[in-house]
C-alpha cells in the first residue's frame, strides 16, 4: 500500500521552500522569496507552517539596521524530505 | 512558479523539487580577491626578503613577512562584509571557508614554531598551500586552480632542494603560478 504524501510538504510553495532549503546552508527571506515567486505573505504563513512543525527553524536579526529573515532546514525537515522523496517514487513506480 | 496550488501529483511533486534544487545549484560564488591578495602579498614579502639577502646587509630581512598582518586584517575586514552580502551560503561556501582558515591557523602555528623545524617554513608552507588551493579548484570547478595546486606542490618538493636564499625566489614564482595566474583567471571569468 502507498504511503500518504506528508501533507505539511505536499504544497508547491512549501514543498519549494525545502527543496531550496536542502540546497543551502541557510537563506534570507529576501532570496526565498525570489527564487519561488511568491509574495512575502504567504511564504511568511508558508513558512511560519513548517518552523511550527521543527522542520525549518527561523532566526530574525538584523542587517545593519534592517531585519533580518534566516531559514535553515532542521534535522527533522531533512528527514521528512527524504521520505517524501521516498513517498514519492512509490508512488511515481505503480 | 505559481503559488496558489495545493494540490499536486507527484510529477508535479517533483518538477518542483527539480526546479528548486536547479534554482539554488551554482549558488555558490567565490570570487578571486583572496588569491589575488594574498598571491600579490607573498609575493612582494617574499621577492623583498631575497633582495634583502642577496643585496644588502639588512640585519632582519624577515620583517618583510610583516605585511602579512595587513593581508590578514584586510582578509577579516571583507570575508565578514562579504558574508554579510551572501543571502543564502550553500555547504560548500562552508567547507571552502573552513578549509582556508584551517590553512591560515596551520600557516600561523608553523611560523610560529619555525626553528622547531629548522626554518623550513618556505617549502613547508608552499608545500600546505597546494591542498587548499586544489581543494578550492575542485570546488568551484575551475581547473586552473587545481593546476594552481599541483604547481604548489612541485614547487614545495624543489623549494626543499634549494638553498636558504634561494627558496625566497622560488616562493614568488612558486605563490605566482598557484594564486596569481589562476586568480586573475578567475577574475576574468567571472
Amino acid at each position: 500500500m502507498l504511503k500518504e504524501l506528508d501533507p505539511l510538504l505536499h504544497s508547491q510553495l512549501r514543498l519549494g521552500v525545502m527543496s531550496l532549503l536542502i540546497s543551502v546552508d541557510s537563506a534570507e527571506f529576501t532570496w526565498l522569496k525570489e527564487k519561488t515567486n511568491s509574495t512575502a505573505g504567504n511564504l511568511s504563513v508558508q513558512l511560519d507552517k513548517l518552523s511550527e512543525a521543527g522542520y525549518i527553524s527561523i532566526e530574525k536579526s538584523f542587517k545593519g539596521k534592517k531585519p533580518l529573515t534566516t531559514c535553515r532546514i532542521s534535522k527533522k525537515g531533512l528527514k521528512a524530505f527524504e521520505e517524501y522523496v521516498n513517498s514519492l517514487k512509490d508512488y511515481i513506480k505503480t | 512558479m505559481s503559488i496558489d496550488k495545493e494540490t499536486l501529483t507527484p510529477e508535479q511533486s517533483l518538477d518542483v523539487i527539480t526546479s528548486m534544487i536547479r534554482q539554488a545549484k551554482g549558488n555558490m560564488q567565490q570570487g578571486s580577491f583572496y588569491f589575488l591578495l594574498w598571491g600579490w602579498t607573498i609575493v612582494v614579502a617574499n621577492l623583498g626578503v631575497y633582495v634583502l639577502i642577496k643585496f644588502t646587509t639588512v640585519e632582519n630581512p624577515f620583517l618583510m613577512f610583516l605585511i602579512t598582518i595587513v593581508a590578514a586584517i584586510i582578509s577579516i575586514v571583507y570575508g565578514i562584509r562579504q558574508g554579510n552580502r551572501i543571502a543564502a551560503p550553500t555547504h560548500l561556501d562552508g567547507i571552502y571557508k573552513w578549509v582556508w582558515i584551517g590553512f591560515g591557523i596551520t600557516c600561523f602555528i608553523f611560523w610560529f614554531f619555525g626553528k622547531q623545524i629548522g626554518w623550513q617554513i618556505t617549502p613547508v608552507i608552499i608545500t600546505m598551500c597546494a591542498v587548499p588551493t586544489f581543494i578550492s579548484g575542485s570546488l568551484l570547478k575551475f581547473k586552473p586552480l587545481m593546476f594552481g595546486g599541483v604547481a604548489f606542490w612541485i614547487s614545495g618538493a624543489l623549494i626543499f632542494l634549494t638553498s636558504f636564499e634561494n627558496q625566497f625566489l622560488l616562493a614568488a614564482i612558486a605563490v605566482t603560478l598557484g594564486y596569481l595566474i589562476p586568480g586573475y583567471m578567475l577574475k576574468k571569468s567571472n
